[in-house]
């Protein structure tokens, strides 16, 4: 059945990239009547089976028996030429059938630089790239995931996208599915299911300044506006993972404890999308979590959520995870989160022995930029988790931030290095017997990227000469040597702006930049700024009008048809009370009207935990 | 007291294209799910009590091939090789669990058989040539480089049947790639799929006996 012999195979760098066989790899008899689906991962192998969702959706997917769910991963470039040499086209894992051969391409939107790879996959499995090239005996192409949140970019290649919880709809779409229905009366069958947008039923018109002057359905059976699919509360979980064979980078078992996040950080396009925080139970999660390490064999457990402490039962799962891990010899990891005292003792409980260094992720360096984008975190906060940490013996704490943020000023850059100097002169208010080794702080400053859904979407993104005139800045200011600075390619930042923010008229730009060899674009030893700059060009697009450009509030944004739950209304309101620098409660604290009425509408309301360990609102809860 | 246990397992399909680091984590997973008492190493990364004989070069199959498990609580025999088999990812199969004493397999493994089906029709008598020869000097990597060594001491013996059997000296202390032999028989290096390891040796006197 496989598509390539063993000698072209074993001229691969990581043949087990293509050849299956993993543990709980599902397979299926192939008979007429059964709906083949592909899901894609346009990126690697290695970094696609670390996907939680892949996981989830390929169990969702295969619990039906009419259903077979096969996995396609983005080929590396031996593959690429291999297939290309060969003439063969991409094939998926589980069955080495084409592409070609399957009902649905279901393809996973992480992140906005692998638009490229997704147009790669297509042309490697011999699918015409355009939706509207496309007949009745092509693949149907889908897409999901959070870009899927902004879906414009990607209009011309996508027959329909998929935004929201994928347990919510997906069985809807399938079971109107037929083969002998033409593509166009299937898409028209699937317009008003929620969380279902077909971009070849809609049209856009731009004023001569640029911006849309309308958007709308060109078809009876599409919706003005598409509703996001909803779970109102989490059920799914799979009994078992599939388990590689060859390594993958995070080579363990997640559990995902909760969706959603109680905060509203202004920048964090999660925090909004996903709303409203909905939890499993602990009795659901320790099922899960004996099932799926029993299934597996995995040494380690990862706790996945937004912020895990802020689960209103976080005690009592770590205490009965304990014990599941105890007798089986697993560890548990848990995501970086808030460093407060229940972080702290949490790792305290699932590490004893090992030491690494932990993540704090303060995201701004002055209190101003901190409240402006409602992080809700003080100074003394920050230093109170990073005394605490290095009592219990942590000696390298790294911090995140974020640059280019609204409003930020250069004394605002400089802040990170006042702040980072104040963590290493709270390493020396250890004892000199405390202090084993001398410690490190490790600053990572990401460029920031304006998102759809979020408060920020309005605001202007720094321009890549601004982001690295900042960078050198707070480089040369750098006088501590407990201190390293790292910061992220300002370039990269601008193109993923772009995709982020963009509308259907960039589809020709991304198709201009894959054609002139754009693949792996998230990588940064393939990326070629100026391969994008010439495909904006070539399809007469101006990355500024995407990038540095501030959205006035009655302007159409691309994304606008979408109705995510969050009223623009209440994003409106968190834009410009950021200006002001003013803060938010969070779901826990009081509830900030965000459009989603979790009461209302019967979705778990956000009571939190008795003894929330949230640190209160300093400033006495605006709204 | 920790039971010592080897295990005689057979080797291919998919995992053939997995590297051996790969496939001790795949291994060590399918004893996990096993549920076998294993026992653990001390120190700060406790792990399974797992060595295996000799890796397995990337795209050969195995047939008879070996690795010993520490348990820390007895278990019986028939039950090892049930579980094992149970979890165990296909083209993994496990055949045998018996106790041992003494030296690990890795440390007693002096000698591979393999089968090689070339591709191409060999001369009548290229095994025969070989055999025959005082010396085989070939390009060898090592460690400091690329250095020409005599690989006719570790050709111990060279049939021509059906298939083309090898014997050749693989363990810790000498070694020789199959592929390296199967090259010099064929005129070019095959592809690693058309040859199988089929049994691991260690001394006993002058004579080879499987593990």
């Amino acid at each position: 059945m496989r598509a390539l012999s063993d000698s072209e195979l074993l001229t691969l760098t990581k043949p087990g990239r293509y050849t299956g066989g993993d543990v709980n790899a599902v397979s299926k008899e192939i008979t007429p009547g059964l709906t083949r689906f592909a899901f894609c991962f346009p990126d690697v192998y290695e970094i696609g089976m670390s996907h939680l969702g892949l996981q989830m959706l390929y169990f969702f997917l295969n619990r039906r028996d009419d259903v077979f769910c096969e996995r396609v991963f983005m080929p590396w470039f031996d593959m690429v030429d291999k297939l290309q040499d060969s003439d063969k086209p991409l094939f998926a894992i589980e069955s080495g059938n084409p592409l070609g051969e399957f009902d649905f391409l279901g393809f996973t939107l992480q992140y906005e630089m692998s638009y490229t790879n997704i147009l790669a996959m297509l042309e490697l499995g011999k699918i015409p790239l355009l939706a509207s090239q496309r007949g009745d005996s092509h693949p149907i192409i889908c897409a999901g995931g959070p870009c899927a949140t902004n879906p414009e970019p990607l209009a011309d290649f996508v027959d329909f996208f998929y935004i929201g919880d994928g347990e919510a709809s997906l069985d809807e779409i399938l079971n109107k599915y037929d083969k002998a229905m033409g593509r166009r009366t299937f898409l028209e069958s699937i317009a008003r299911v929620d969380g279902v947008y077909v971009p070849s039923l809609y049209e856009a018109t731009y004023g001569d300044d640029g911006r849309i002057s309308s958007f709308a359905p060109t078809s009876p059976a599409a919706p003005a506006m598409v509703k996001r699919a909803m779970l109102p509360k989490l059920g799914f979980f799979p009994d078992k993972f599939l388990t590689p064979l060859t390594e993958a980078v995070q080579d363990r078992a997640v559990l995902e404890i909760a969706r959603g996040c109680v905060h509203g950080c202004r920048f964090c396009q999660a925090g909004f999308i996903y709303r409203p925080m909905r939890e499993r139970t602990v009795p659901d999660l320790l099922a899960h979590a004996a099932n799926i390490l029993d299934a597996t064999g995995h040494d380690e457990i990862s706790l996945l959520s937004l912020s895990a402490c802020d689960h209103g039962h976080f005690d009592e799962l770590l205490d009965g995870l304990l014990d599941i891990v105890k007798s089986r010899r697993v560890n548990i990891s848990l995501p970086s989160t808030r460093l407060d005292a229940k972080y702290l003792s949490a790792l305290a409980k699932t590490q004893n022995l090992r030491k690494s260094s932990l993540t704090v992720a303060p995201e701004a360096g002055s209190q101003r930029m901190r409240d402006i984008i409602n992080k809700n975190l003080t100074e003394q906060q920050i230093l109170e988790g990073c005394y605490n940490a290095f009592l219990a013996g942590y000696d390298k704490i790294k911090l995140y931030f974020m640059s280019g943020l609204p409003g930020e000023t250069i004394e605002d850059s400089l802040s990170v290095l006042e702040l980072c100097d104040k963590v290493v002169e709270t390493y020396y208010r250890l004892s000199y017997e405390e202090r084993k080794r001398p410690v490190s702080v490790s600053v990572s400053t990401s460029c920031f990227v304006p998102k759809a859904f979020t408060p920020f979407q309005w605001a202007a993104q720094a321009a890549p000469e601004e982001f690295i005139a900042t960078q050198q800045e707070v480089k040369g200011k750098l006088r501590n040597k407990r201190i390293t600075y790292r910061y992220h390619d300002a370039k990269t930042a601008q193109i993923e702006g772009v995709l982020a923010r963009g509308d259907r008229r960039l589809g020709k730009a991304i198709l201009a930049a894959y054609q002139a060899g754009a693949i792996y674009d998230g990588w940064s030893e393939h990326f070629d700024h100026a391969r994008w700059l010439a495909a904006f060009e070539q399809a007469a697009i101006d990355p500024g009008f995407y990038t540095t450009r501030q959205r006035e509030a009655d302007e159409i944004l691309p994304w606008d048809f979408i109705d995510m739950g969050i009223s623009k209304a209440f994003l409106l309101s968190e834009w410009q009370k950021s200006a002001t620098s003013q803060l938010t409660t969070n779901c826990y604290q009081g509830c900030a009207n965000c459009g989603l009425a979790c009461n209302k509408a019967g979705l778990s309301p956000c009571t939190g935990p008795k003894n929330c360990s949230s640190p209160v609102d300093r400033k006495g809860g605006a709204k | 007291m920790n039971q010592n246990i080897r295990l005689r397992f057979a080797k291919g399909g998919a995992l053939r294209f997995i590297g051996h680091l790969d496939f001790q984590r795949v291994f060590m997973q399918t004893v996990t799910r096993a549920g076998l008492p294993a026992a653990y190493s001390q120190g700060f990364n406790p792990h399974i009590l797992l060595s295996f004989a000799l890796p397995l070069p990337l795209g050969m199959a195995s047939i008879n091939d070996y690795a010993d498990i520490a348990l820390a609580a007895p278990m019986a025999q028939e039950e090892i090789i049930q579980r094992l088999n149970a979890a165990a990812p296909a083209g993994l199969a496990i055949h045998e669990a018996s106790p041992y004493e003494g030296k690990g397999a890795a440390a007693i493994t002096t000698a591979a058989k393999y089968e090689f089906t070339p591709t191409t029709t060999l001369p009548p008598d290229a095994c025969e040539k070989i055999m025959a020869m005082e010396a085989l000097v070939v390009p060898k990597k090592t460690k400091s480089g690329v250095k020409d060594t005599d690989i006719r001491p570790d050709i111990f013996q060279l049939t021509h049947g059906e298939t083309i059997t090898m014997l050749l000296a693989a363990g810790s202390a000498r070694f020789i790639n199959p592929l390296t032999v199967a090259g010099q028989l064929a005129g070019q290096p095959p592809c690693p799929s058309t040859i199988c390891r089929v049994q691991l040796y260690k001394s006993s006197g002058k004579e080879l006996v499987a593990l």
